[in-house]
């Protein structure tokens, strides 16, 4: 009997409803693009291509959220066909973004055992921006929560937040890039918006 | 076959476990050389994987609230130290303390909670 009450107990904190109210935001995986973001609704998934700043162009999926007072988004740039290197993608990718703002903040990131960088960025349009960018299997991941003009403090919480969300999921270790997009049961192929060029990070 | 009771435990303990042996993220972006204290009205609180999220909004020096995003340590080390998914809920007024983000943005780590009992929490 006492062994039985022990183990509900320990097993209570596994059961029981993790949140105090409903959850607004949920974890989104992408197996197929290997990561894990957390967001308040399903972003939209467009394909299309990346361009360093050299311009060299990748084929790309992109993850997009857009709020009124904030865009959430996640570039996957496919760079396995390149002899691209993971310092190089890093500072090529700070650069972009550095040309679109003012950096207030670049420091080094550690996701489990992947290293990358996180930046803070004040846009030349008056938005504020939390980016974190890692190199991982070949691809380049981007994700920006920017927080719109012309009060960008209302939605720099949630950019806060997104930020420091991103994982990746080590049961995709395996599959390496090009296996398509893994909609994990929350987008949808209608998603899919045609075809885009993104011009560096947005 | 039947397994010792100790083993049972250790096997069950360790999903808790997991995330306080090796965290999920650096926290490089929050100043953890500094701790500010915030005093807001509880939004949201989920005791997620791999951390946990208190939503907090707060008054700011213009009188706006502005909702504020704290990172918690994960489920199990919550537990540890004595948090409930219902130890706060919506509309609890709470006093927190945090290494707040490096740039000064509505964000940082939890370290510890005063509730309105006024009991104080730990959160890592």
């Amino acid at each position: 009997m006492r062994a039985l009450i022990l183990l509900a107990a320990l097993a209570a904190p596994l059961l029981a409803p993790l949140s105090a109210a409903a959850q607004a935001w949920q974890h989104y995986t992408y197996a197929g693009d290997g990561f894990t973001v957390q967001l308040p609704a399903a972003p939209t998934v467009t394909k299309g291509q990346f361009k360093t700043t050299a311009g060299v162009a990748v084929p790309a999926t992109t993850y997009t959220l857009a709020q009124p007072d904030i865009v959430f988004s996640v570039i996957v740039a496919d760079f396995s066909k390149t002899a691209m290197d993971r310092e190089t993608a890093l500072a090529d990718a700070v650069k972009a973004y550095g040309a679109t703002g003012q950096i207030k903040i670049d420091v080094e990131e550690r996701i489990d055992r992947e290293h990358g960088r996180q930046l803070t960025l004040v846009g030349k349009d008056g938005s504020r921006s939390n980016i974190t960018i890692f190199f991982v299997n070949q691809r380049l991941y981007l994700t920006q929560g920017k927080a719109l003009p012309p009060e960008p403090a209302v939605g720099a919480g949630k950019a806060v937040r997104f930020q420091q969300s991103l994982q990746f999921p080590r049961g995709d270790r395996s599959q390496g890039p090009g296996r398509g997009i893994d909609f994990g049961g929350l987008a949808r192929p209608g998603d899919l918006n045609g075809q885009g060029v993104f011009g560096g990070p947005i | 076959m039947k397994l010792p009771l100790p083993m049972i435990l250790a096997a069950l303990a360790l999903p808790l476990l997991g995330g306080a042996a090796w965290a999920h993220h650096s926290y490089a972006m929050f100043d953890r050389g500094k701790t500010d204290t915030v005093v807001g009205t509880v939004k949201n609180f989920e005791l997620i994987n791999p951390h946990g999220w208190l939503q907090l909004m707060v008054r700011d020096d213009q009188g706006k609230d502005r909702e504020w995003s704290l990172e918690t340590g994960g489920p199990g080390q919550m537990a540890g130290a004595g948090w409930k998914p219902t130890t706060v809920k919506p509309g609890d007024k709470i006093t927190a303390q945090i290494h707040p983000m490096r740039e000064g943005s509505y964000g940082g780590q939890l370290v510890s909670v005063k509730l309105p009992n006024g009991q104080t929490l730990e959160s890592h």
